[in-house]
């Protein structure tokens, strides 16, 4: 064993098991992007095979010091979104891009800010601008965890709290055609990127494959009146595929968020 | 013209009764509420009994904000009988006010607040003595917005029934996080004598987020919406002759709230205040005060999906200089890093001499009182893994005691205290503060 690998192990056992991932129930709760965002956040930690629990709370957005979930806790560290959790866990541990070089790094920052830029935007458009996801869906499984009239009011002030970021993106008063064509672009360019590769650079992973597979996964697997989004993607086999393979190997059956299970609890509402 | 002892006295025994009540002046004002006033004349029998019931007419008029002038006189009717002839100046329609102030605020960064109040006041709406109040304070720390109705219960005047809307968000920075509460109550107050009555129910929408990123896990974990509704109960008797210094006398008020018809918290607290005043040497310069003030708060069943039980927002805090004197602001308790997280139970003892300056009786001087005092308590967590004894030997085991003295003054119905305080007791966690404390507080 070399100098290198056995710092690199040693590192890897500090490794404190406290490590908490909090965001809301999948079943009855979380509204899409933020599943997509959590799907994220718990692919990378499988992908770099780190111990985490995760805990359902309903308040996770507000325990957030930033309003995001997923809330990642890990010895006294407190912090959100998948860019800090991916700079994070490069320094307590080794890092999944090592690799990369340099240009390949640059290349794939910039599919992470699409990603980031386009799918969660179009997320946040289907879950709370589509009036009927938003009120078949989003709004009452945002309100399920408070009393009346609680669950009729917070709903209410949220989505109207989304629609302003939505409006500040660009992205509230376009319609729902091309709210598909854009996911599509980002979508084809993805595409091209993974071409008939296992990953999206070769066959090891890289948080860029975290991040995707959480935004397609959970477009995919989350069943709505509105299915707009799940058929633009459809189209791309090779993503399908890459979907599939990730799937397989970085969740055992109990982990997996399974589209069944998660069509289920739709229904039972 | 002056009148012996006897001659008073026999003036106030002389028989008299009353057959008229003329009132003039009342505009607004409903007939059935000016005679649930006034039927009262025709029930006395003697001067004395006319003189008190003319002063507590005004006073209730006066209270009611119906008015804001009374004058009484008694009319020779014939020989046997008199008539009693009033004259109202009712209030106007509205009434309002700005005022600046000043006083303790345990979050704002000095430990003193202050801020703008407007107020604006509808007396007597319907002419029944309902008041309309509302106002909007602006403090440094908090915002406060009230709209408050009252109506006396007639014919029993002194009774109210009362609502108020009411939102109110500020900072509690020394529990590391901010509330904004938006809520409506409804409560009816009942005085008897030296007690008094009331039932409220409260619902109370409630946000809590983390003041910011210094805010500990432990609080971070009870962010959030929750709604409280609760019934509460409170009993008071109130024999003290001063609100503020009381020389003679006995407080005794016992709340308790039972949240959980509808809404989230779900909790039963309670809370004892005792306190008993005694002058030494039947004079008032020596007094001796002790008080006891007691908490207890438990979960009714535990919050849906995570198991926060009582909320940080519902819980008691004890230490400062109001409190357990020679503590800083909620410097006893359950803390995480610099957050005080509240306690399920408190208890607090304390006893007071208080004393008046030698050689100066009247005057500006006299006002200012030496007092020595010392007081205990403690608050802690109720562990609900170990019996009651093991709970409560813990909490008296950590016990903590100050004691100190100081200058006590009442300025302007404001109790404003400068103590030299020792902690004597305490645990590591504690914010001790040893040395000069300065608190103001209102009654208690």
């Amino acid at each position: 064993m070399s100098l290198l690998q056995s710092v690199i192990a040693g590192m890897d056992s500090n490794w404190a098991e406290d490590a908490t991932l909090y965001f809301q129930d999948e079943l009855t709760e979380i509204s899409l992007p933020d599943f997509a965002k959590s799907l994220s956040s718990r692919t990378l930690l499988q992908m770099y095979k780190l111990k985490y629990r995760t805990e359902r709370r309903s308040n996770a957005e507000f325990m957030s010091p930033t309003g995001k979930v997923p809330v990642f806790r890990h010895s006294g560290a407190l912090l959100t979104g998948f860019n800090d959790l991916v700079s994070y866990v490069n320094i307590k541990t080794k890092s999944l891009d090592s690799h990369l070089d340099d240009k390949a790094r640059c290349d794939m920052n910039a599919y992470m800010a699409m990603v980031e830029g386009v799918l969660s935007n179009a997320e946040v458009y289907i879950a709370w601008n589509d009036s009927t996801v938003a009120n078949e869906v989003t709004k009452p499984r945002y309100g399920s965890t408070y009393p009346w009239p609680l669950c009729q009011i917070i709903p209410y002030f949220k989505q109207k709290e989304m629609m302003k970021i939505l409006s500040a993106q660009g992205w509230c008063d376009i319609s729902q055609s091309e709210v598909c064509e854009r996911v599509r672009r980002c979508c084809q360019a993805l595409s091209v990127k993974l071409g008939n590769q296992q990953f999206f650079f070769g066959d090891q992973v890289t948080p860029l494959d975290a991040l995707v597979f959480g935004h397609l996964f959970a477009i995919v697997t989350t069943v709505l009146p509105n299915n707009l989004l799940s058929s633009v993607i459809q189209d791309f086999d090779n993503l399908q595929e890459l979907l599939r393979r990730i799937n397989e190997t970085y969740f055992t059956d109990e982990q997996v968020v399974s589209p069944k299970m998660h069509a289920k609890a739709k229904e039972s509402r | 013209m002056s009148f012996t002892e006897e001659e008073i006295e026999e003036f106030l025994k002389r028989p008299i009764h009353i057959s008229k009540v003329v009132v003039d002046g009342v505009s607004r004002t409903k007939d059935d509420l000016i005679k649930d006033v006034f039927t009262q004349f025709f029930n006395i029998h003697t001067c004395e009994e006319y003189l008190k019931t003319a002063q507590d007419v005004q006073t209730l008029l006066n209270g009611l904000s119906v008015t804001k002038g009374v004058q009484v006189l008694l009319d020779d009717e014939s020989d046997s009988t008199l008539s009693v002839k009033v004259n109202l100046t009712e209030r106007s329609r509205w009434s309002g006010g700005i005022k600046g102030f000043l006083g303790n605020d345990q979050d704002a960064t000095m430990g003193v607040g202050g801020g703008l109040n407007i107020n604006g006041l509808f007396p007597n709406l319907f002419g029944r003595a309902e008041k309309v109040s509302c106002c909007w304070i602006k403090a440094l720390t908090n915002h406060r917005k009230e709209l408050v109705f009252t109506k006396p219960m007639q014919p029993h005047l002194s009774s109210f029934i009362g609502g108020s809307l009411f939102n109110y968000s500020g900072n509690v920075t020394l529990s590391g996080y901010k509330e904004n509460n938006s809520g409506v109550s409804l409560d009816l107050t009942v005085p008897r004598g030296f007690f008094s009555h009331k039932v409220s129910w409260q619902g109370v929408w409630r946000r809590l987020l983390p003041f910011n990123n210094q805010t500990c896990f432990a609080v971070r974990e009870q962010a959030g919406h929750s709604l409280k509704s609760s019934l509460k109960y409170e009993l008071v008797y109130d024999d003290r002759d001063d609100f503020i210094m009381p020389s003679n006398g006995k407080l005794l008020r016992l709340s308790q709230e039972l949240a959980g018809f509808g809404g989230d918290a779900k909790f039963y607290s309670k809370q004892l205040v005792v306190q008993l005043n005694k002058s030494l040497f039947n004079d008032d310069r020596v007094v001796v005060q002790l008080g006891a003030n007691v908490g207890h708060i438990q979960p009714l069943n535990l919050f849906k999906n995570n198991s926060k039980g009582v909320s940080i927002m519902d819980k008691f805090y004890l230490g400062g200089p109001t409190s357990l004197r020679g503590f800083q602001n909620k410097g006893i308790g359950p803390r995480e890093r610099d957050n005080a997280l509240g306690a399920d139970m408190f208890w607090q003892l304390s006893a007071h001499l208080r004393l008046s300056l030698p050689g100066v009786r009247g005057g500006i001087l006299d006002k200012f009182k030496p007092q020595l005092f010392v007081n205990c308590g403690n608050a802690t967590n109720y562990s609900t893994e170990e019996p009651l004894r093991d709970n409560l030997r813990r909490n008296i085991n950590t016990m903590r005691v100050s004691y100190g003295a100081g200058i006590v003054t009442n300025f302007v119905g404001v109790k404003m205290e400068l103590n030299y305080c020792v902690p004597f007791k305490f645990q590591v966690q504690d914010k001790i503060k040893h040395g000069l404390q300065f608190g103001v507080s209102v009654g208690d």
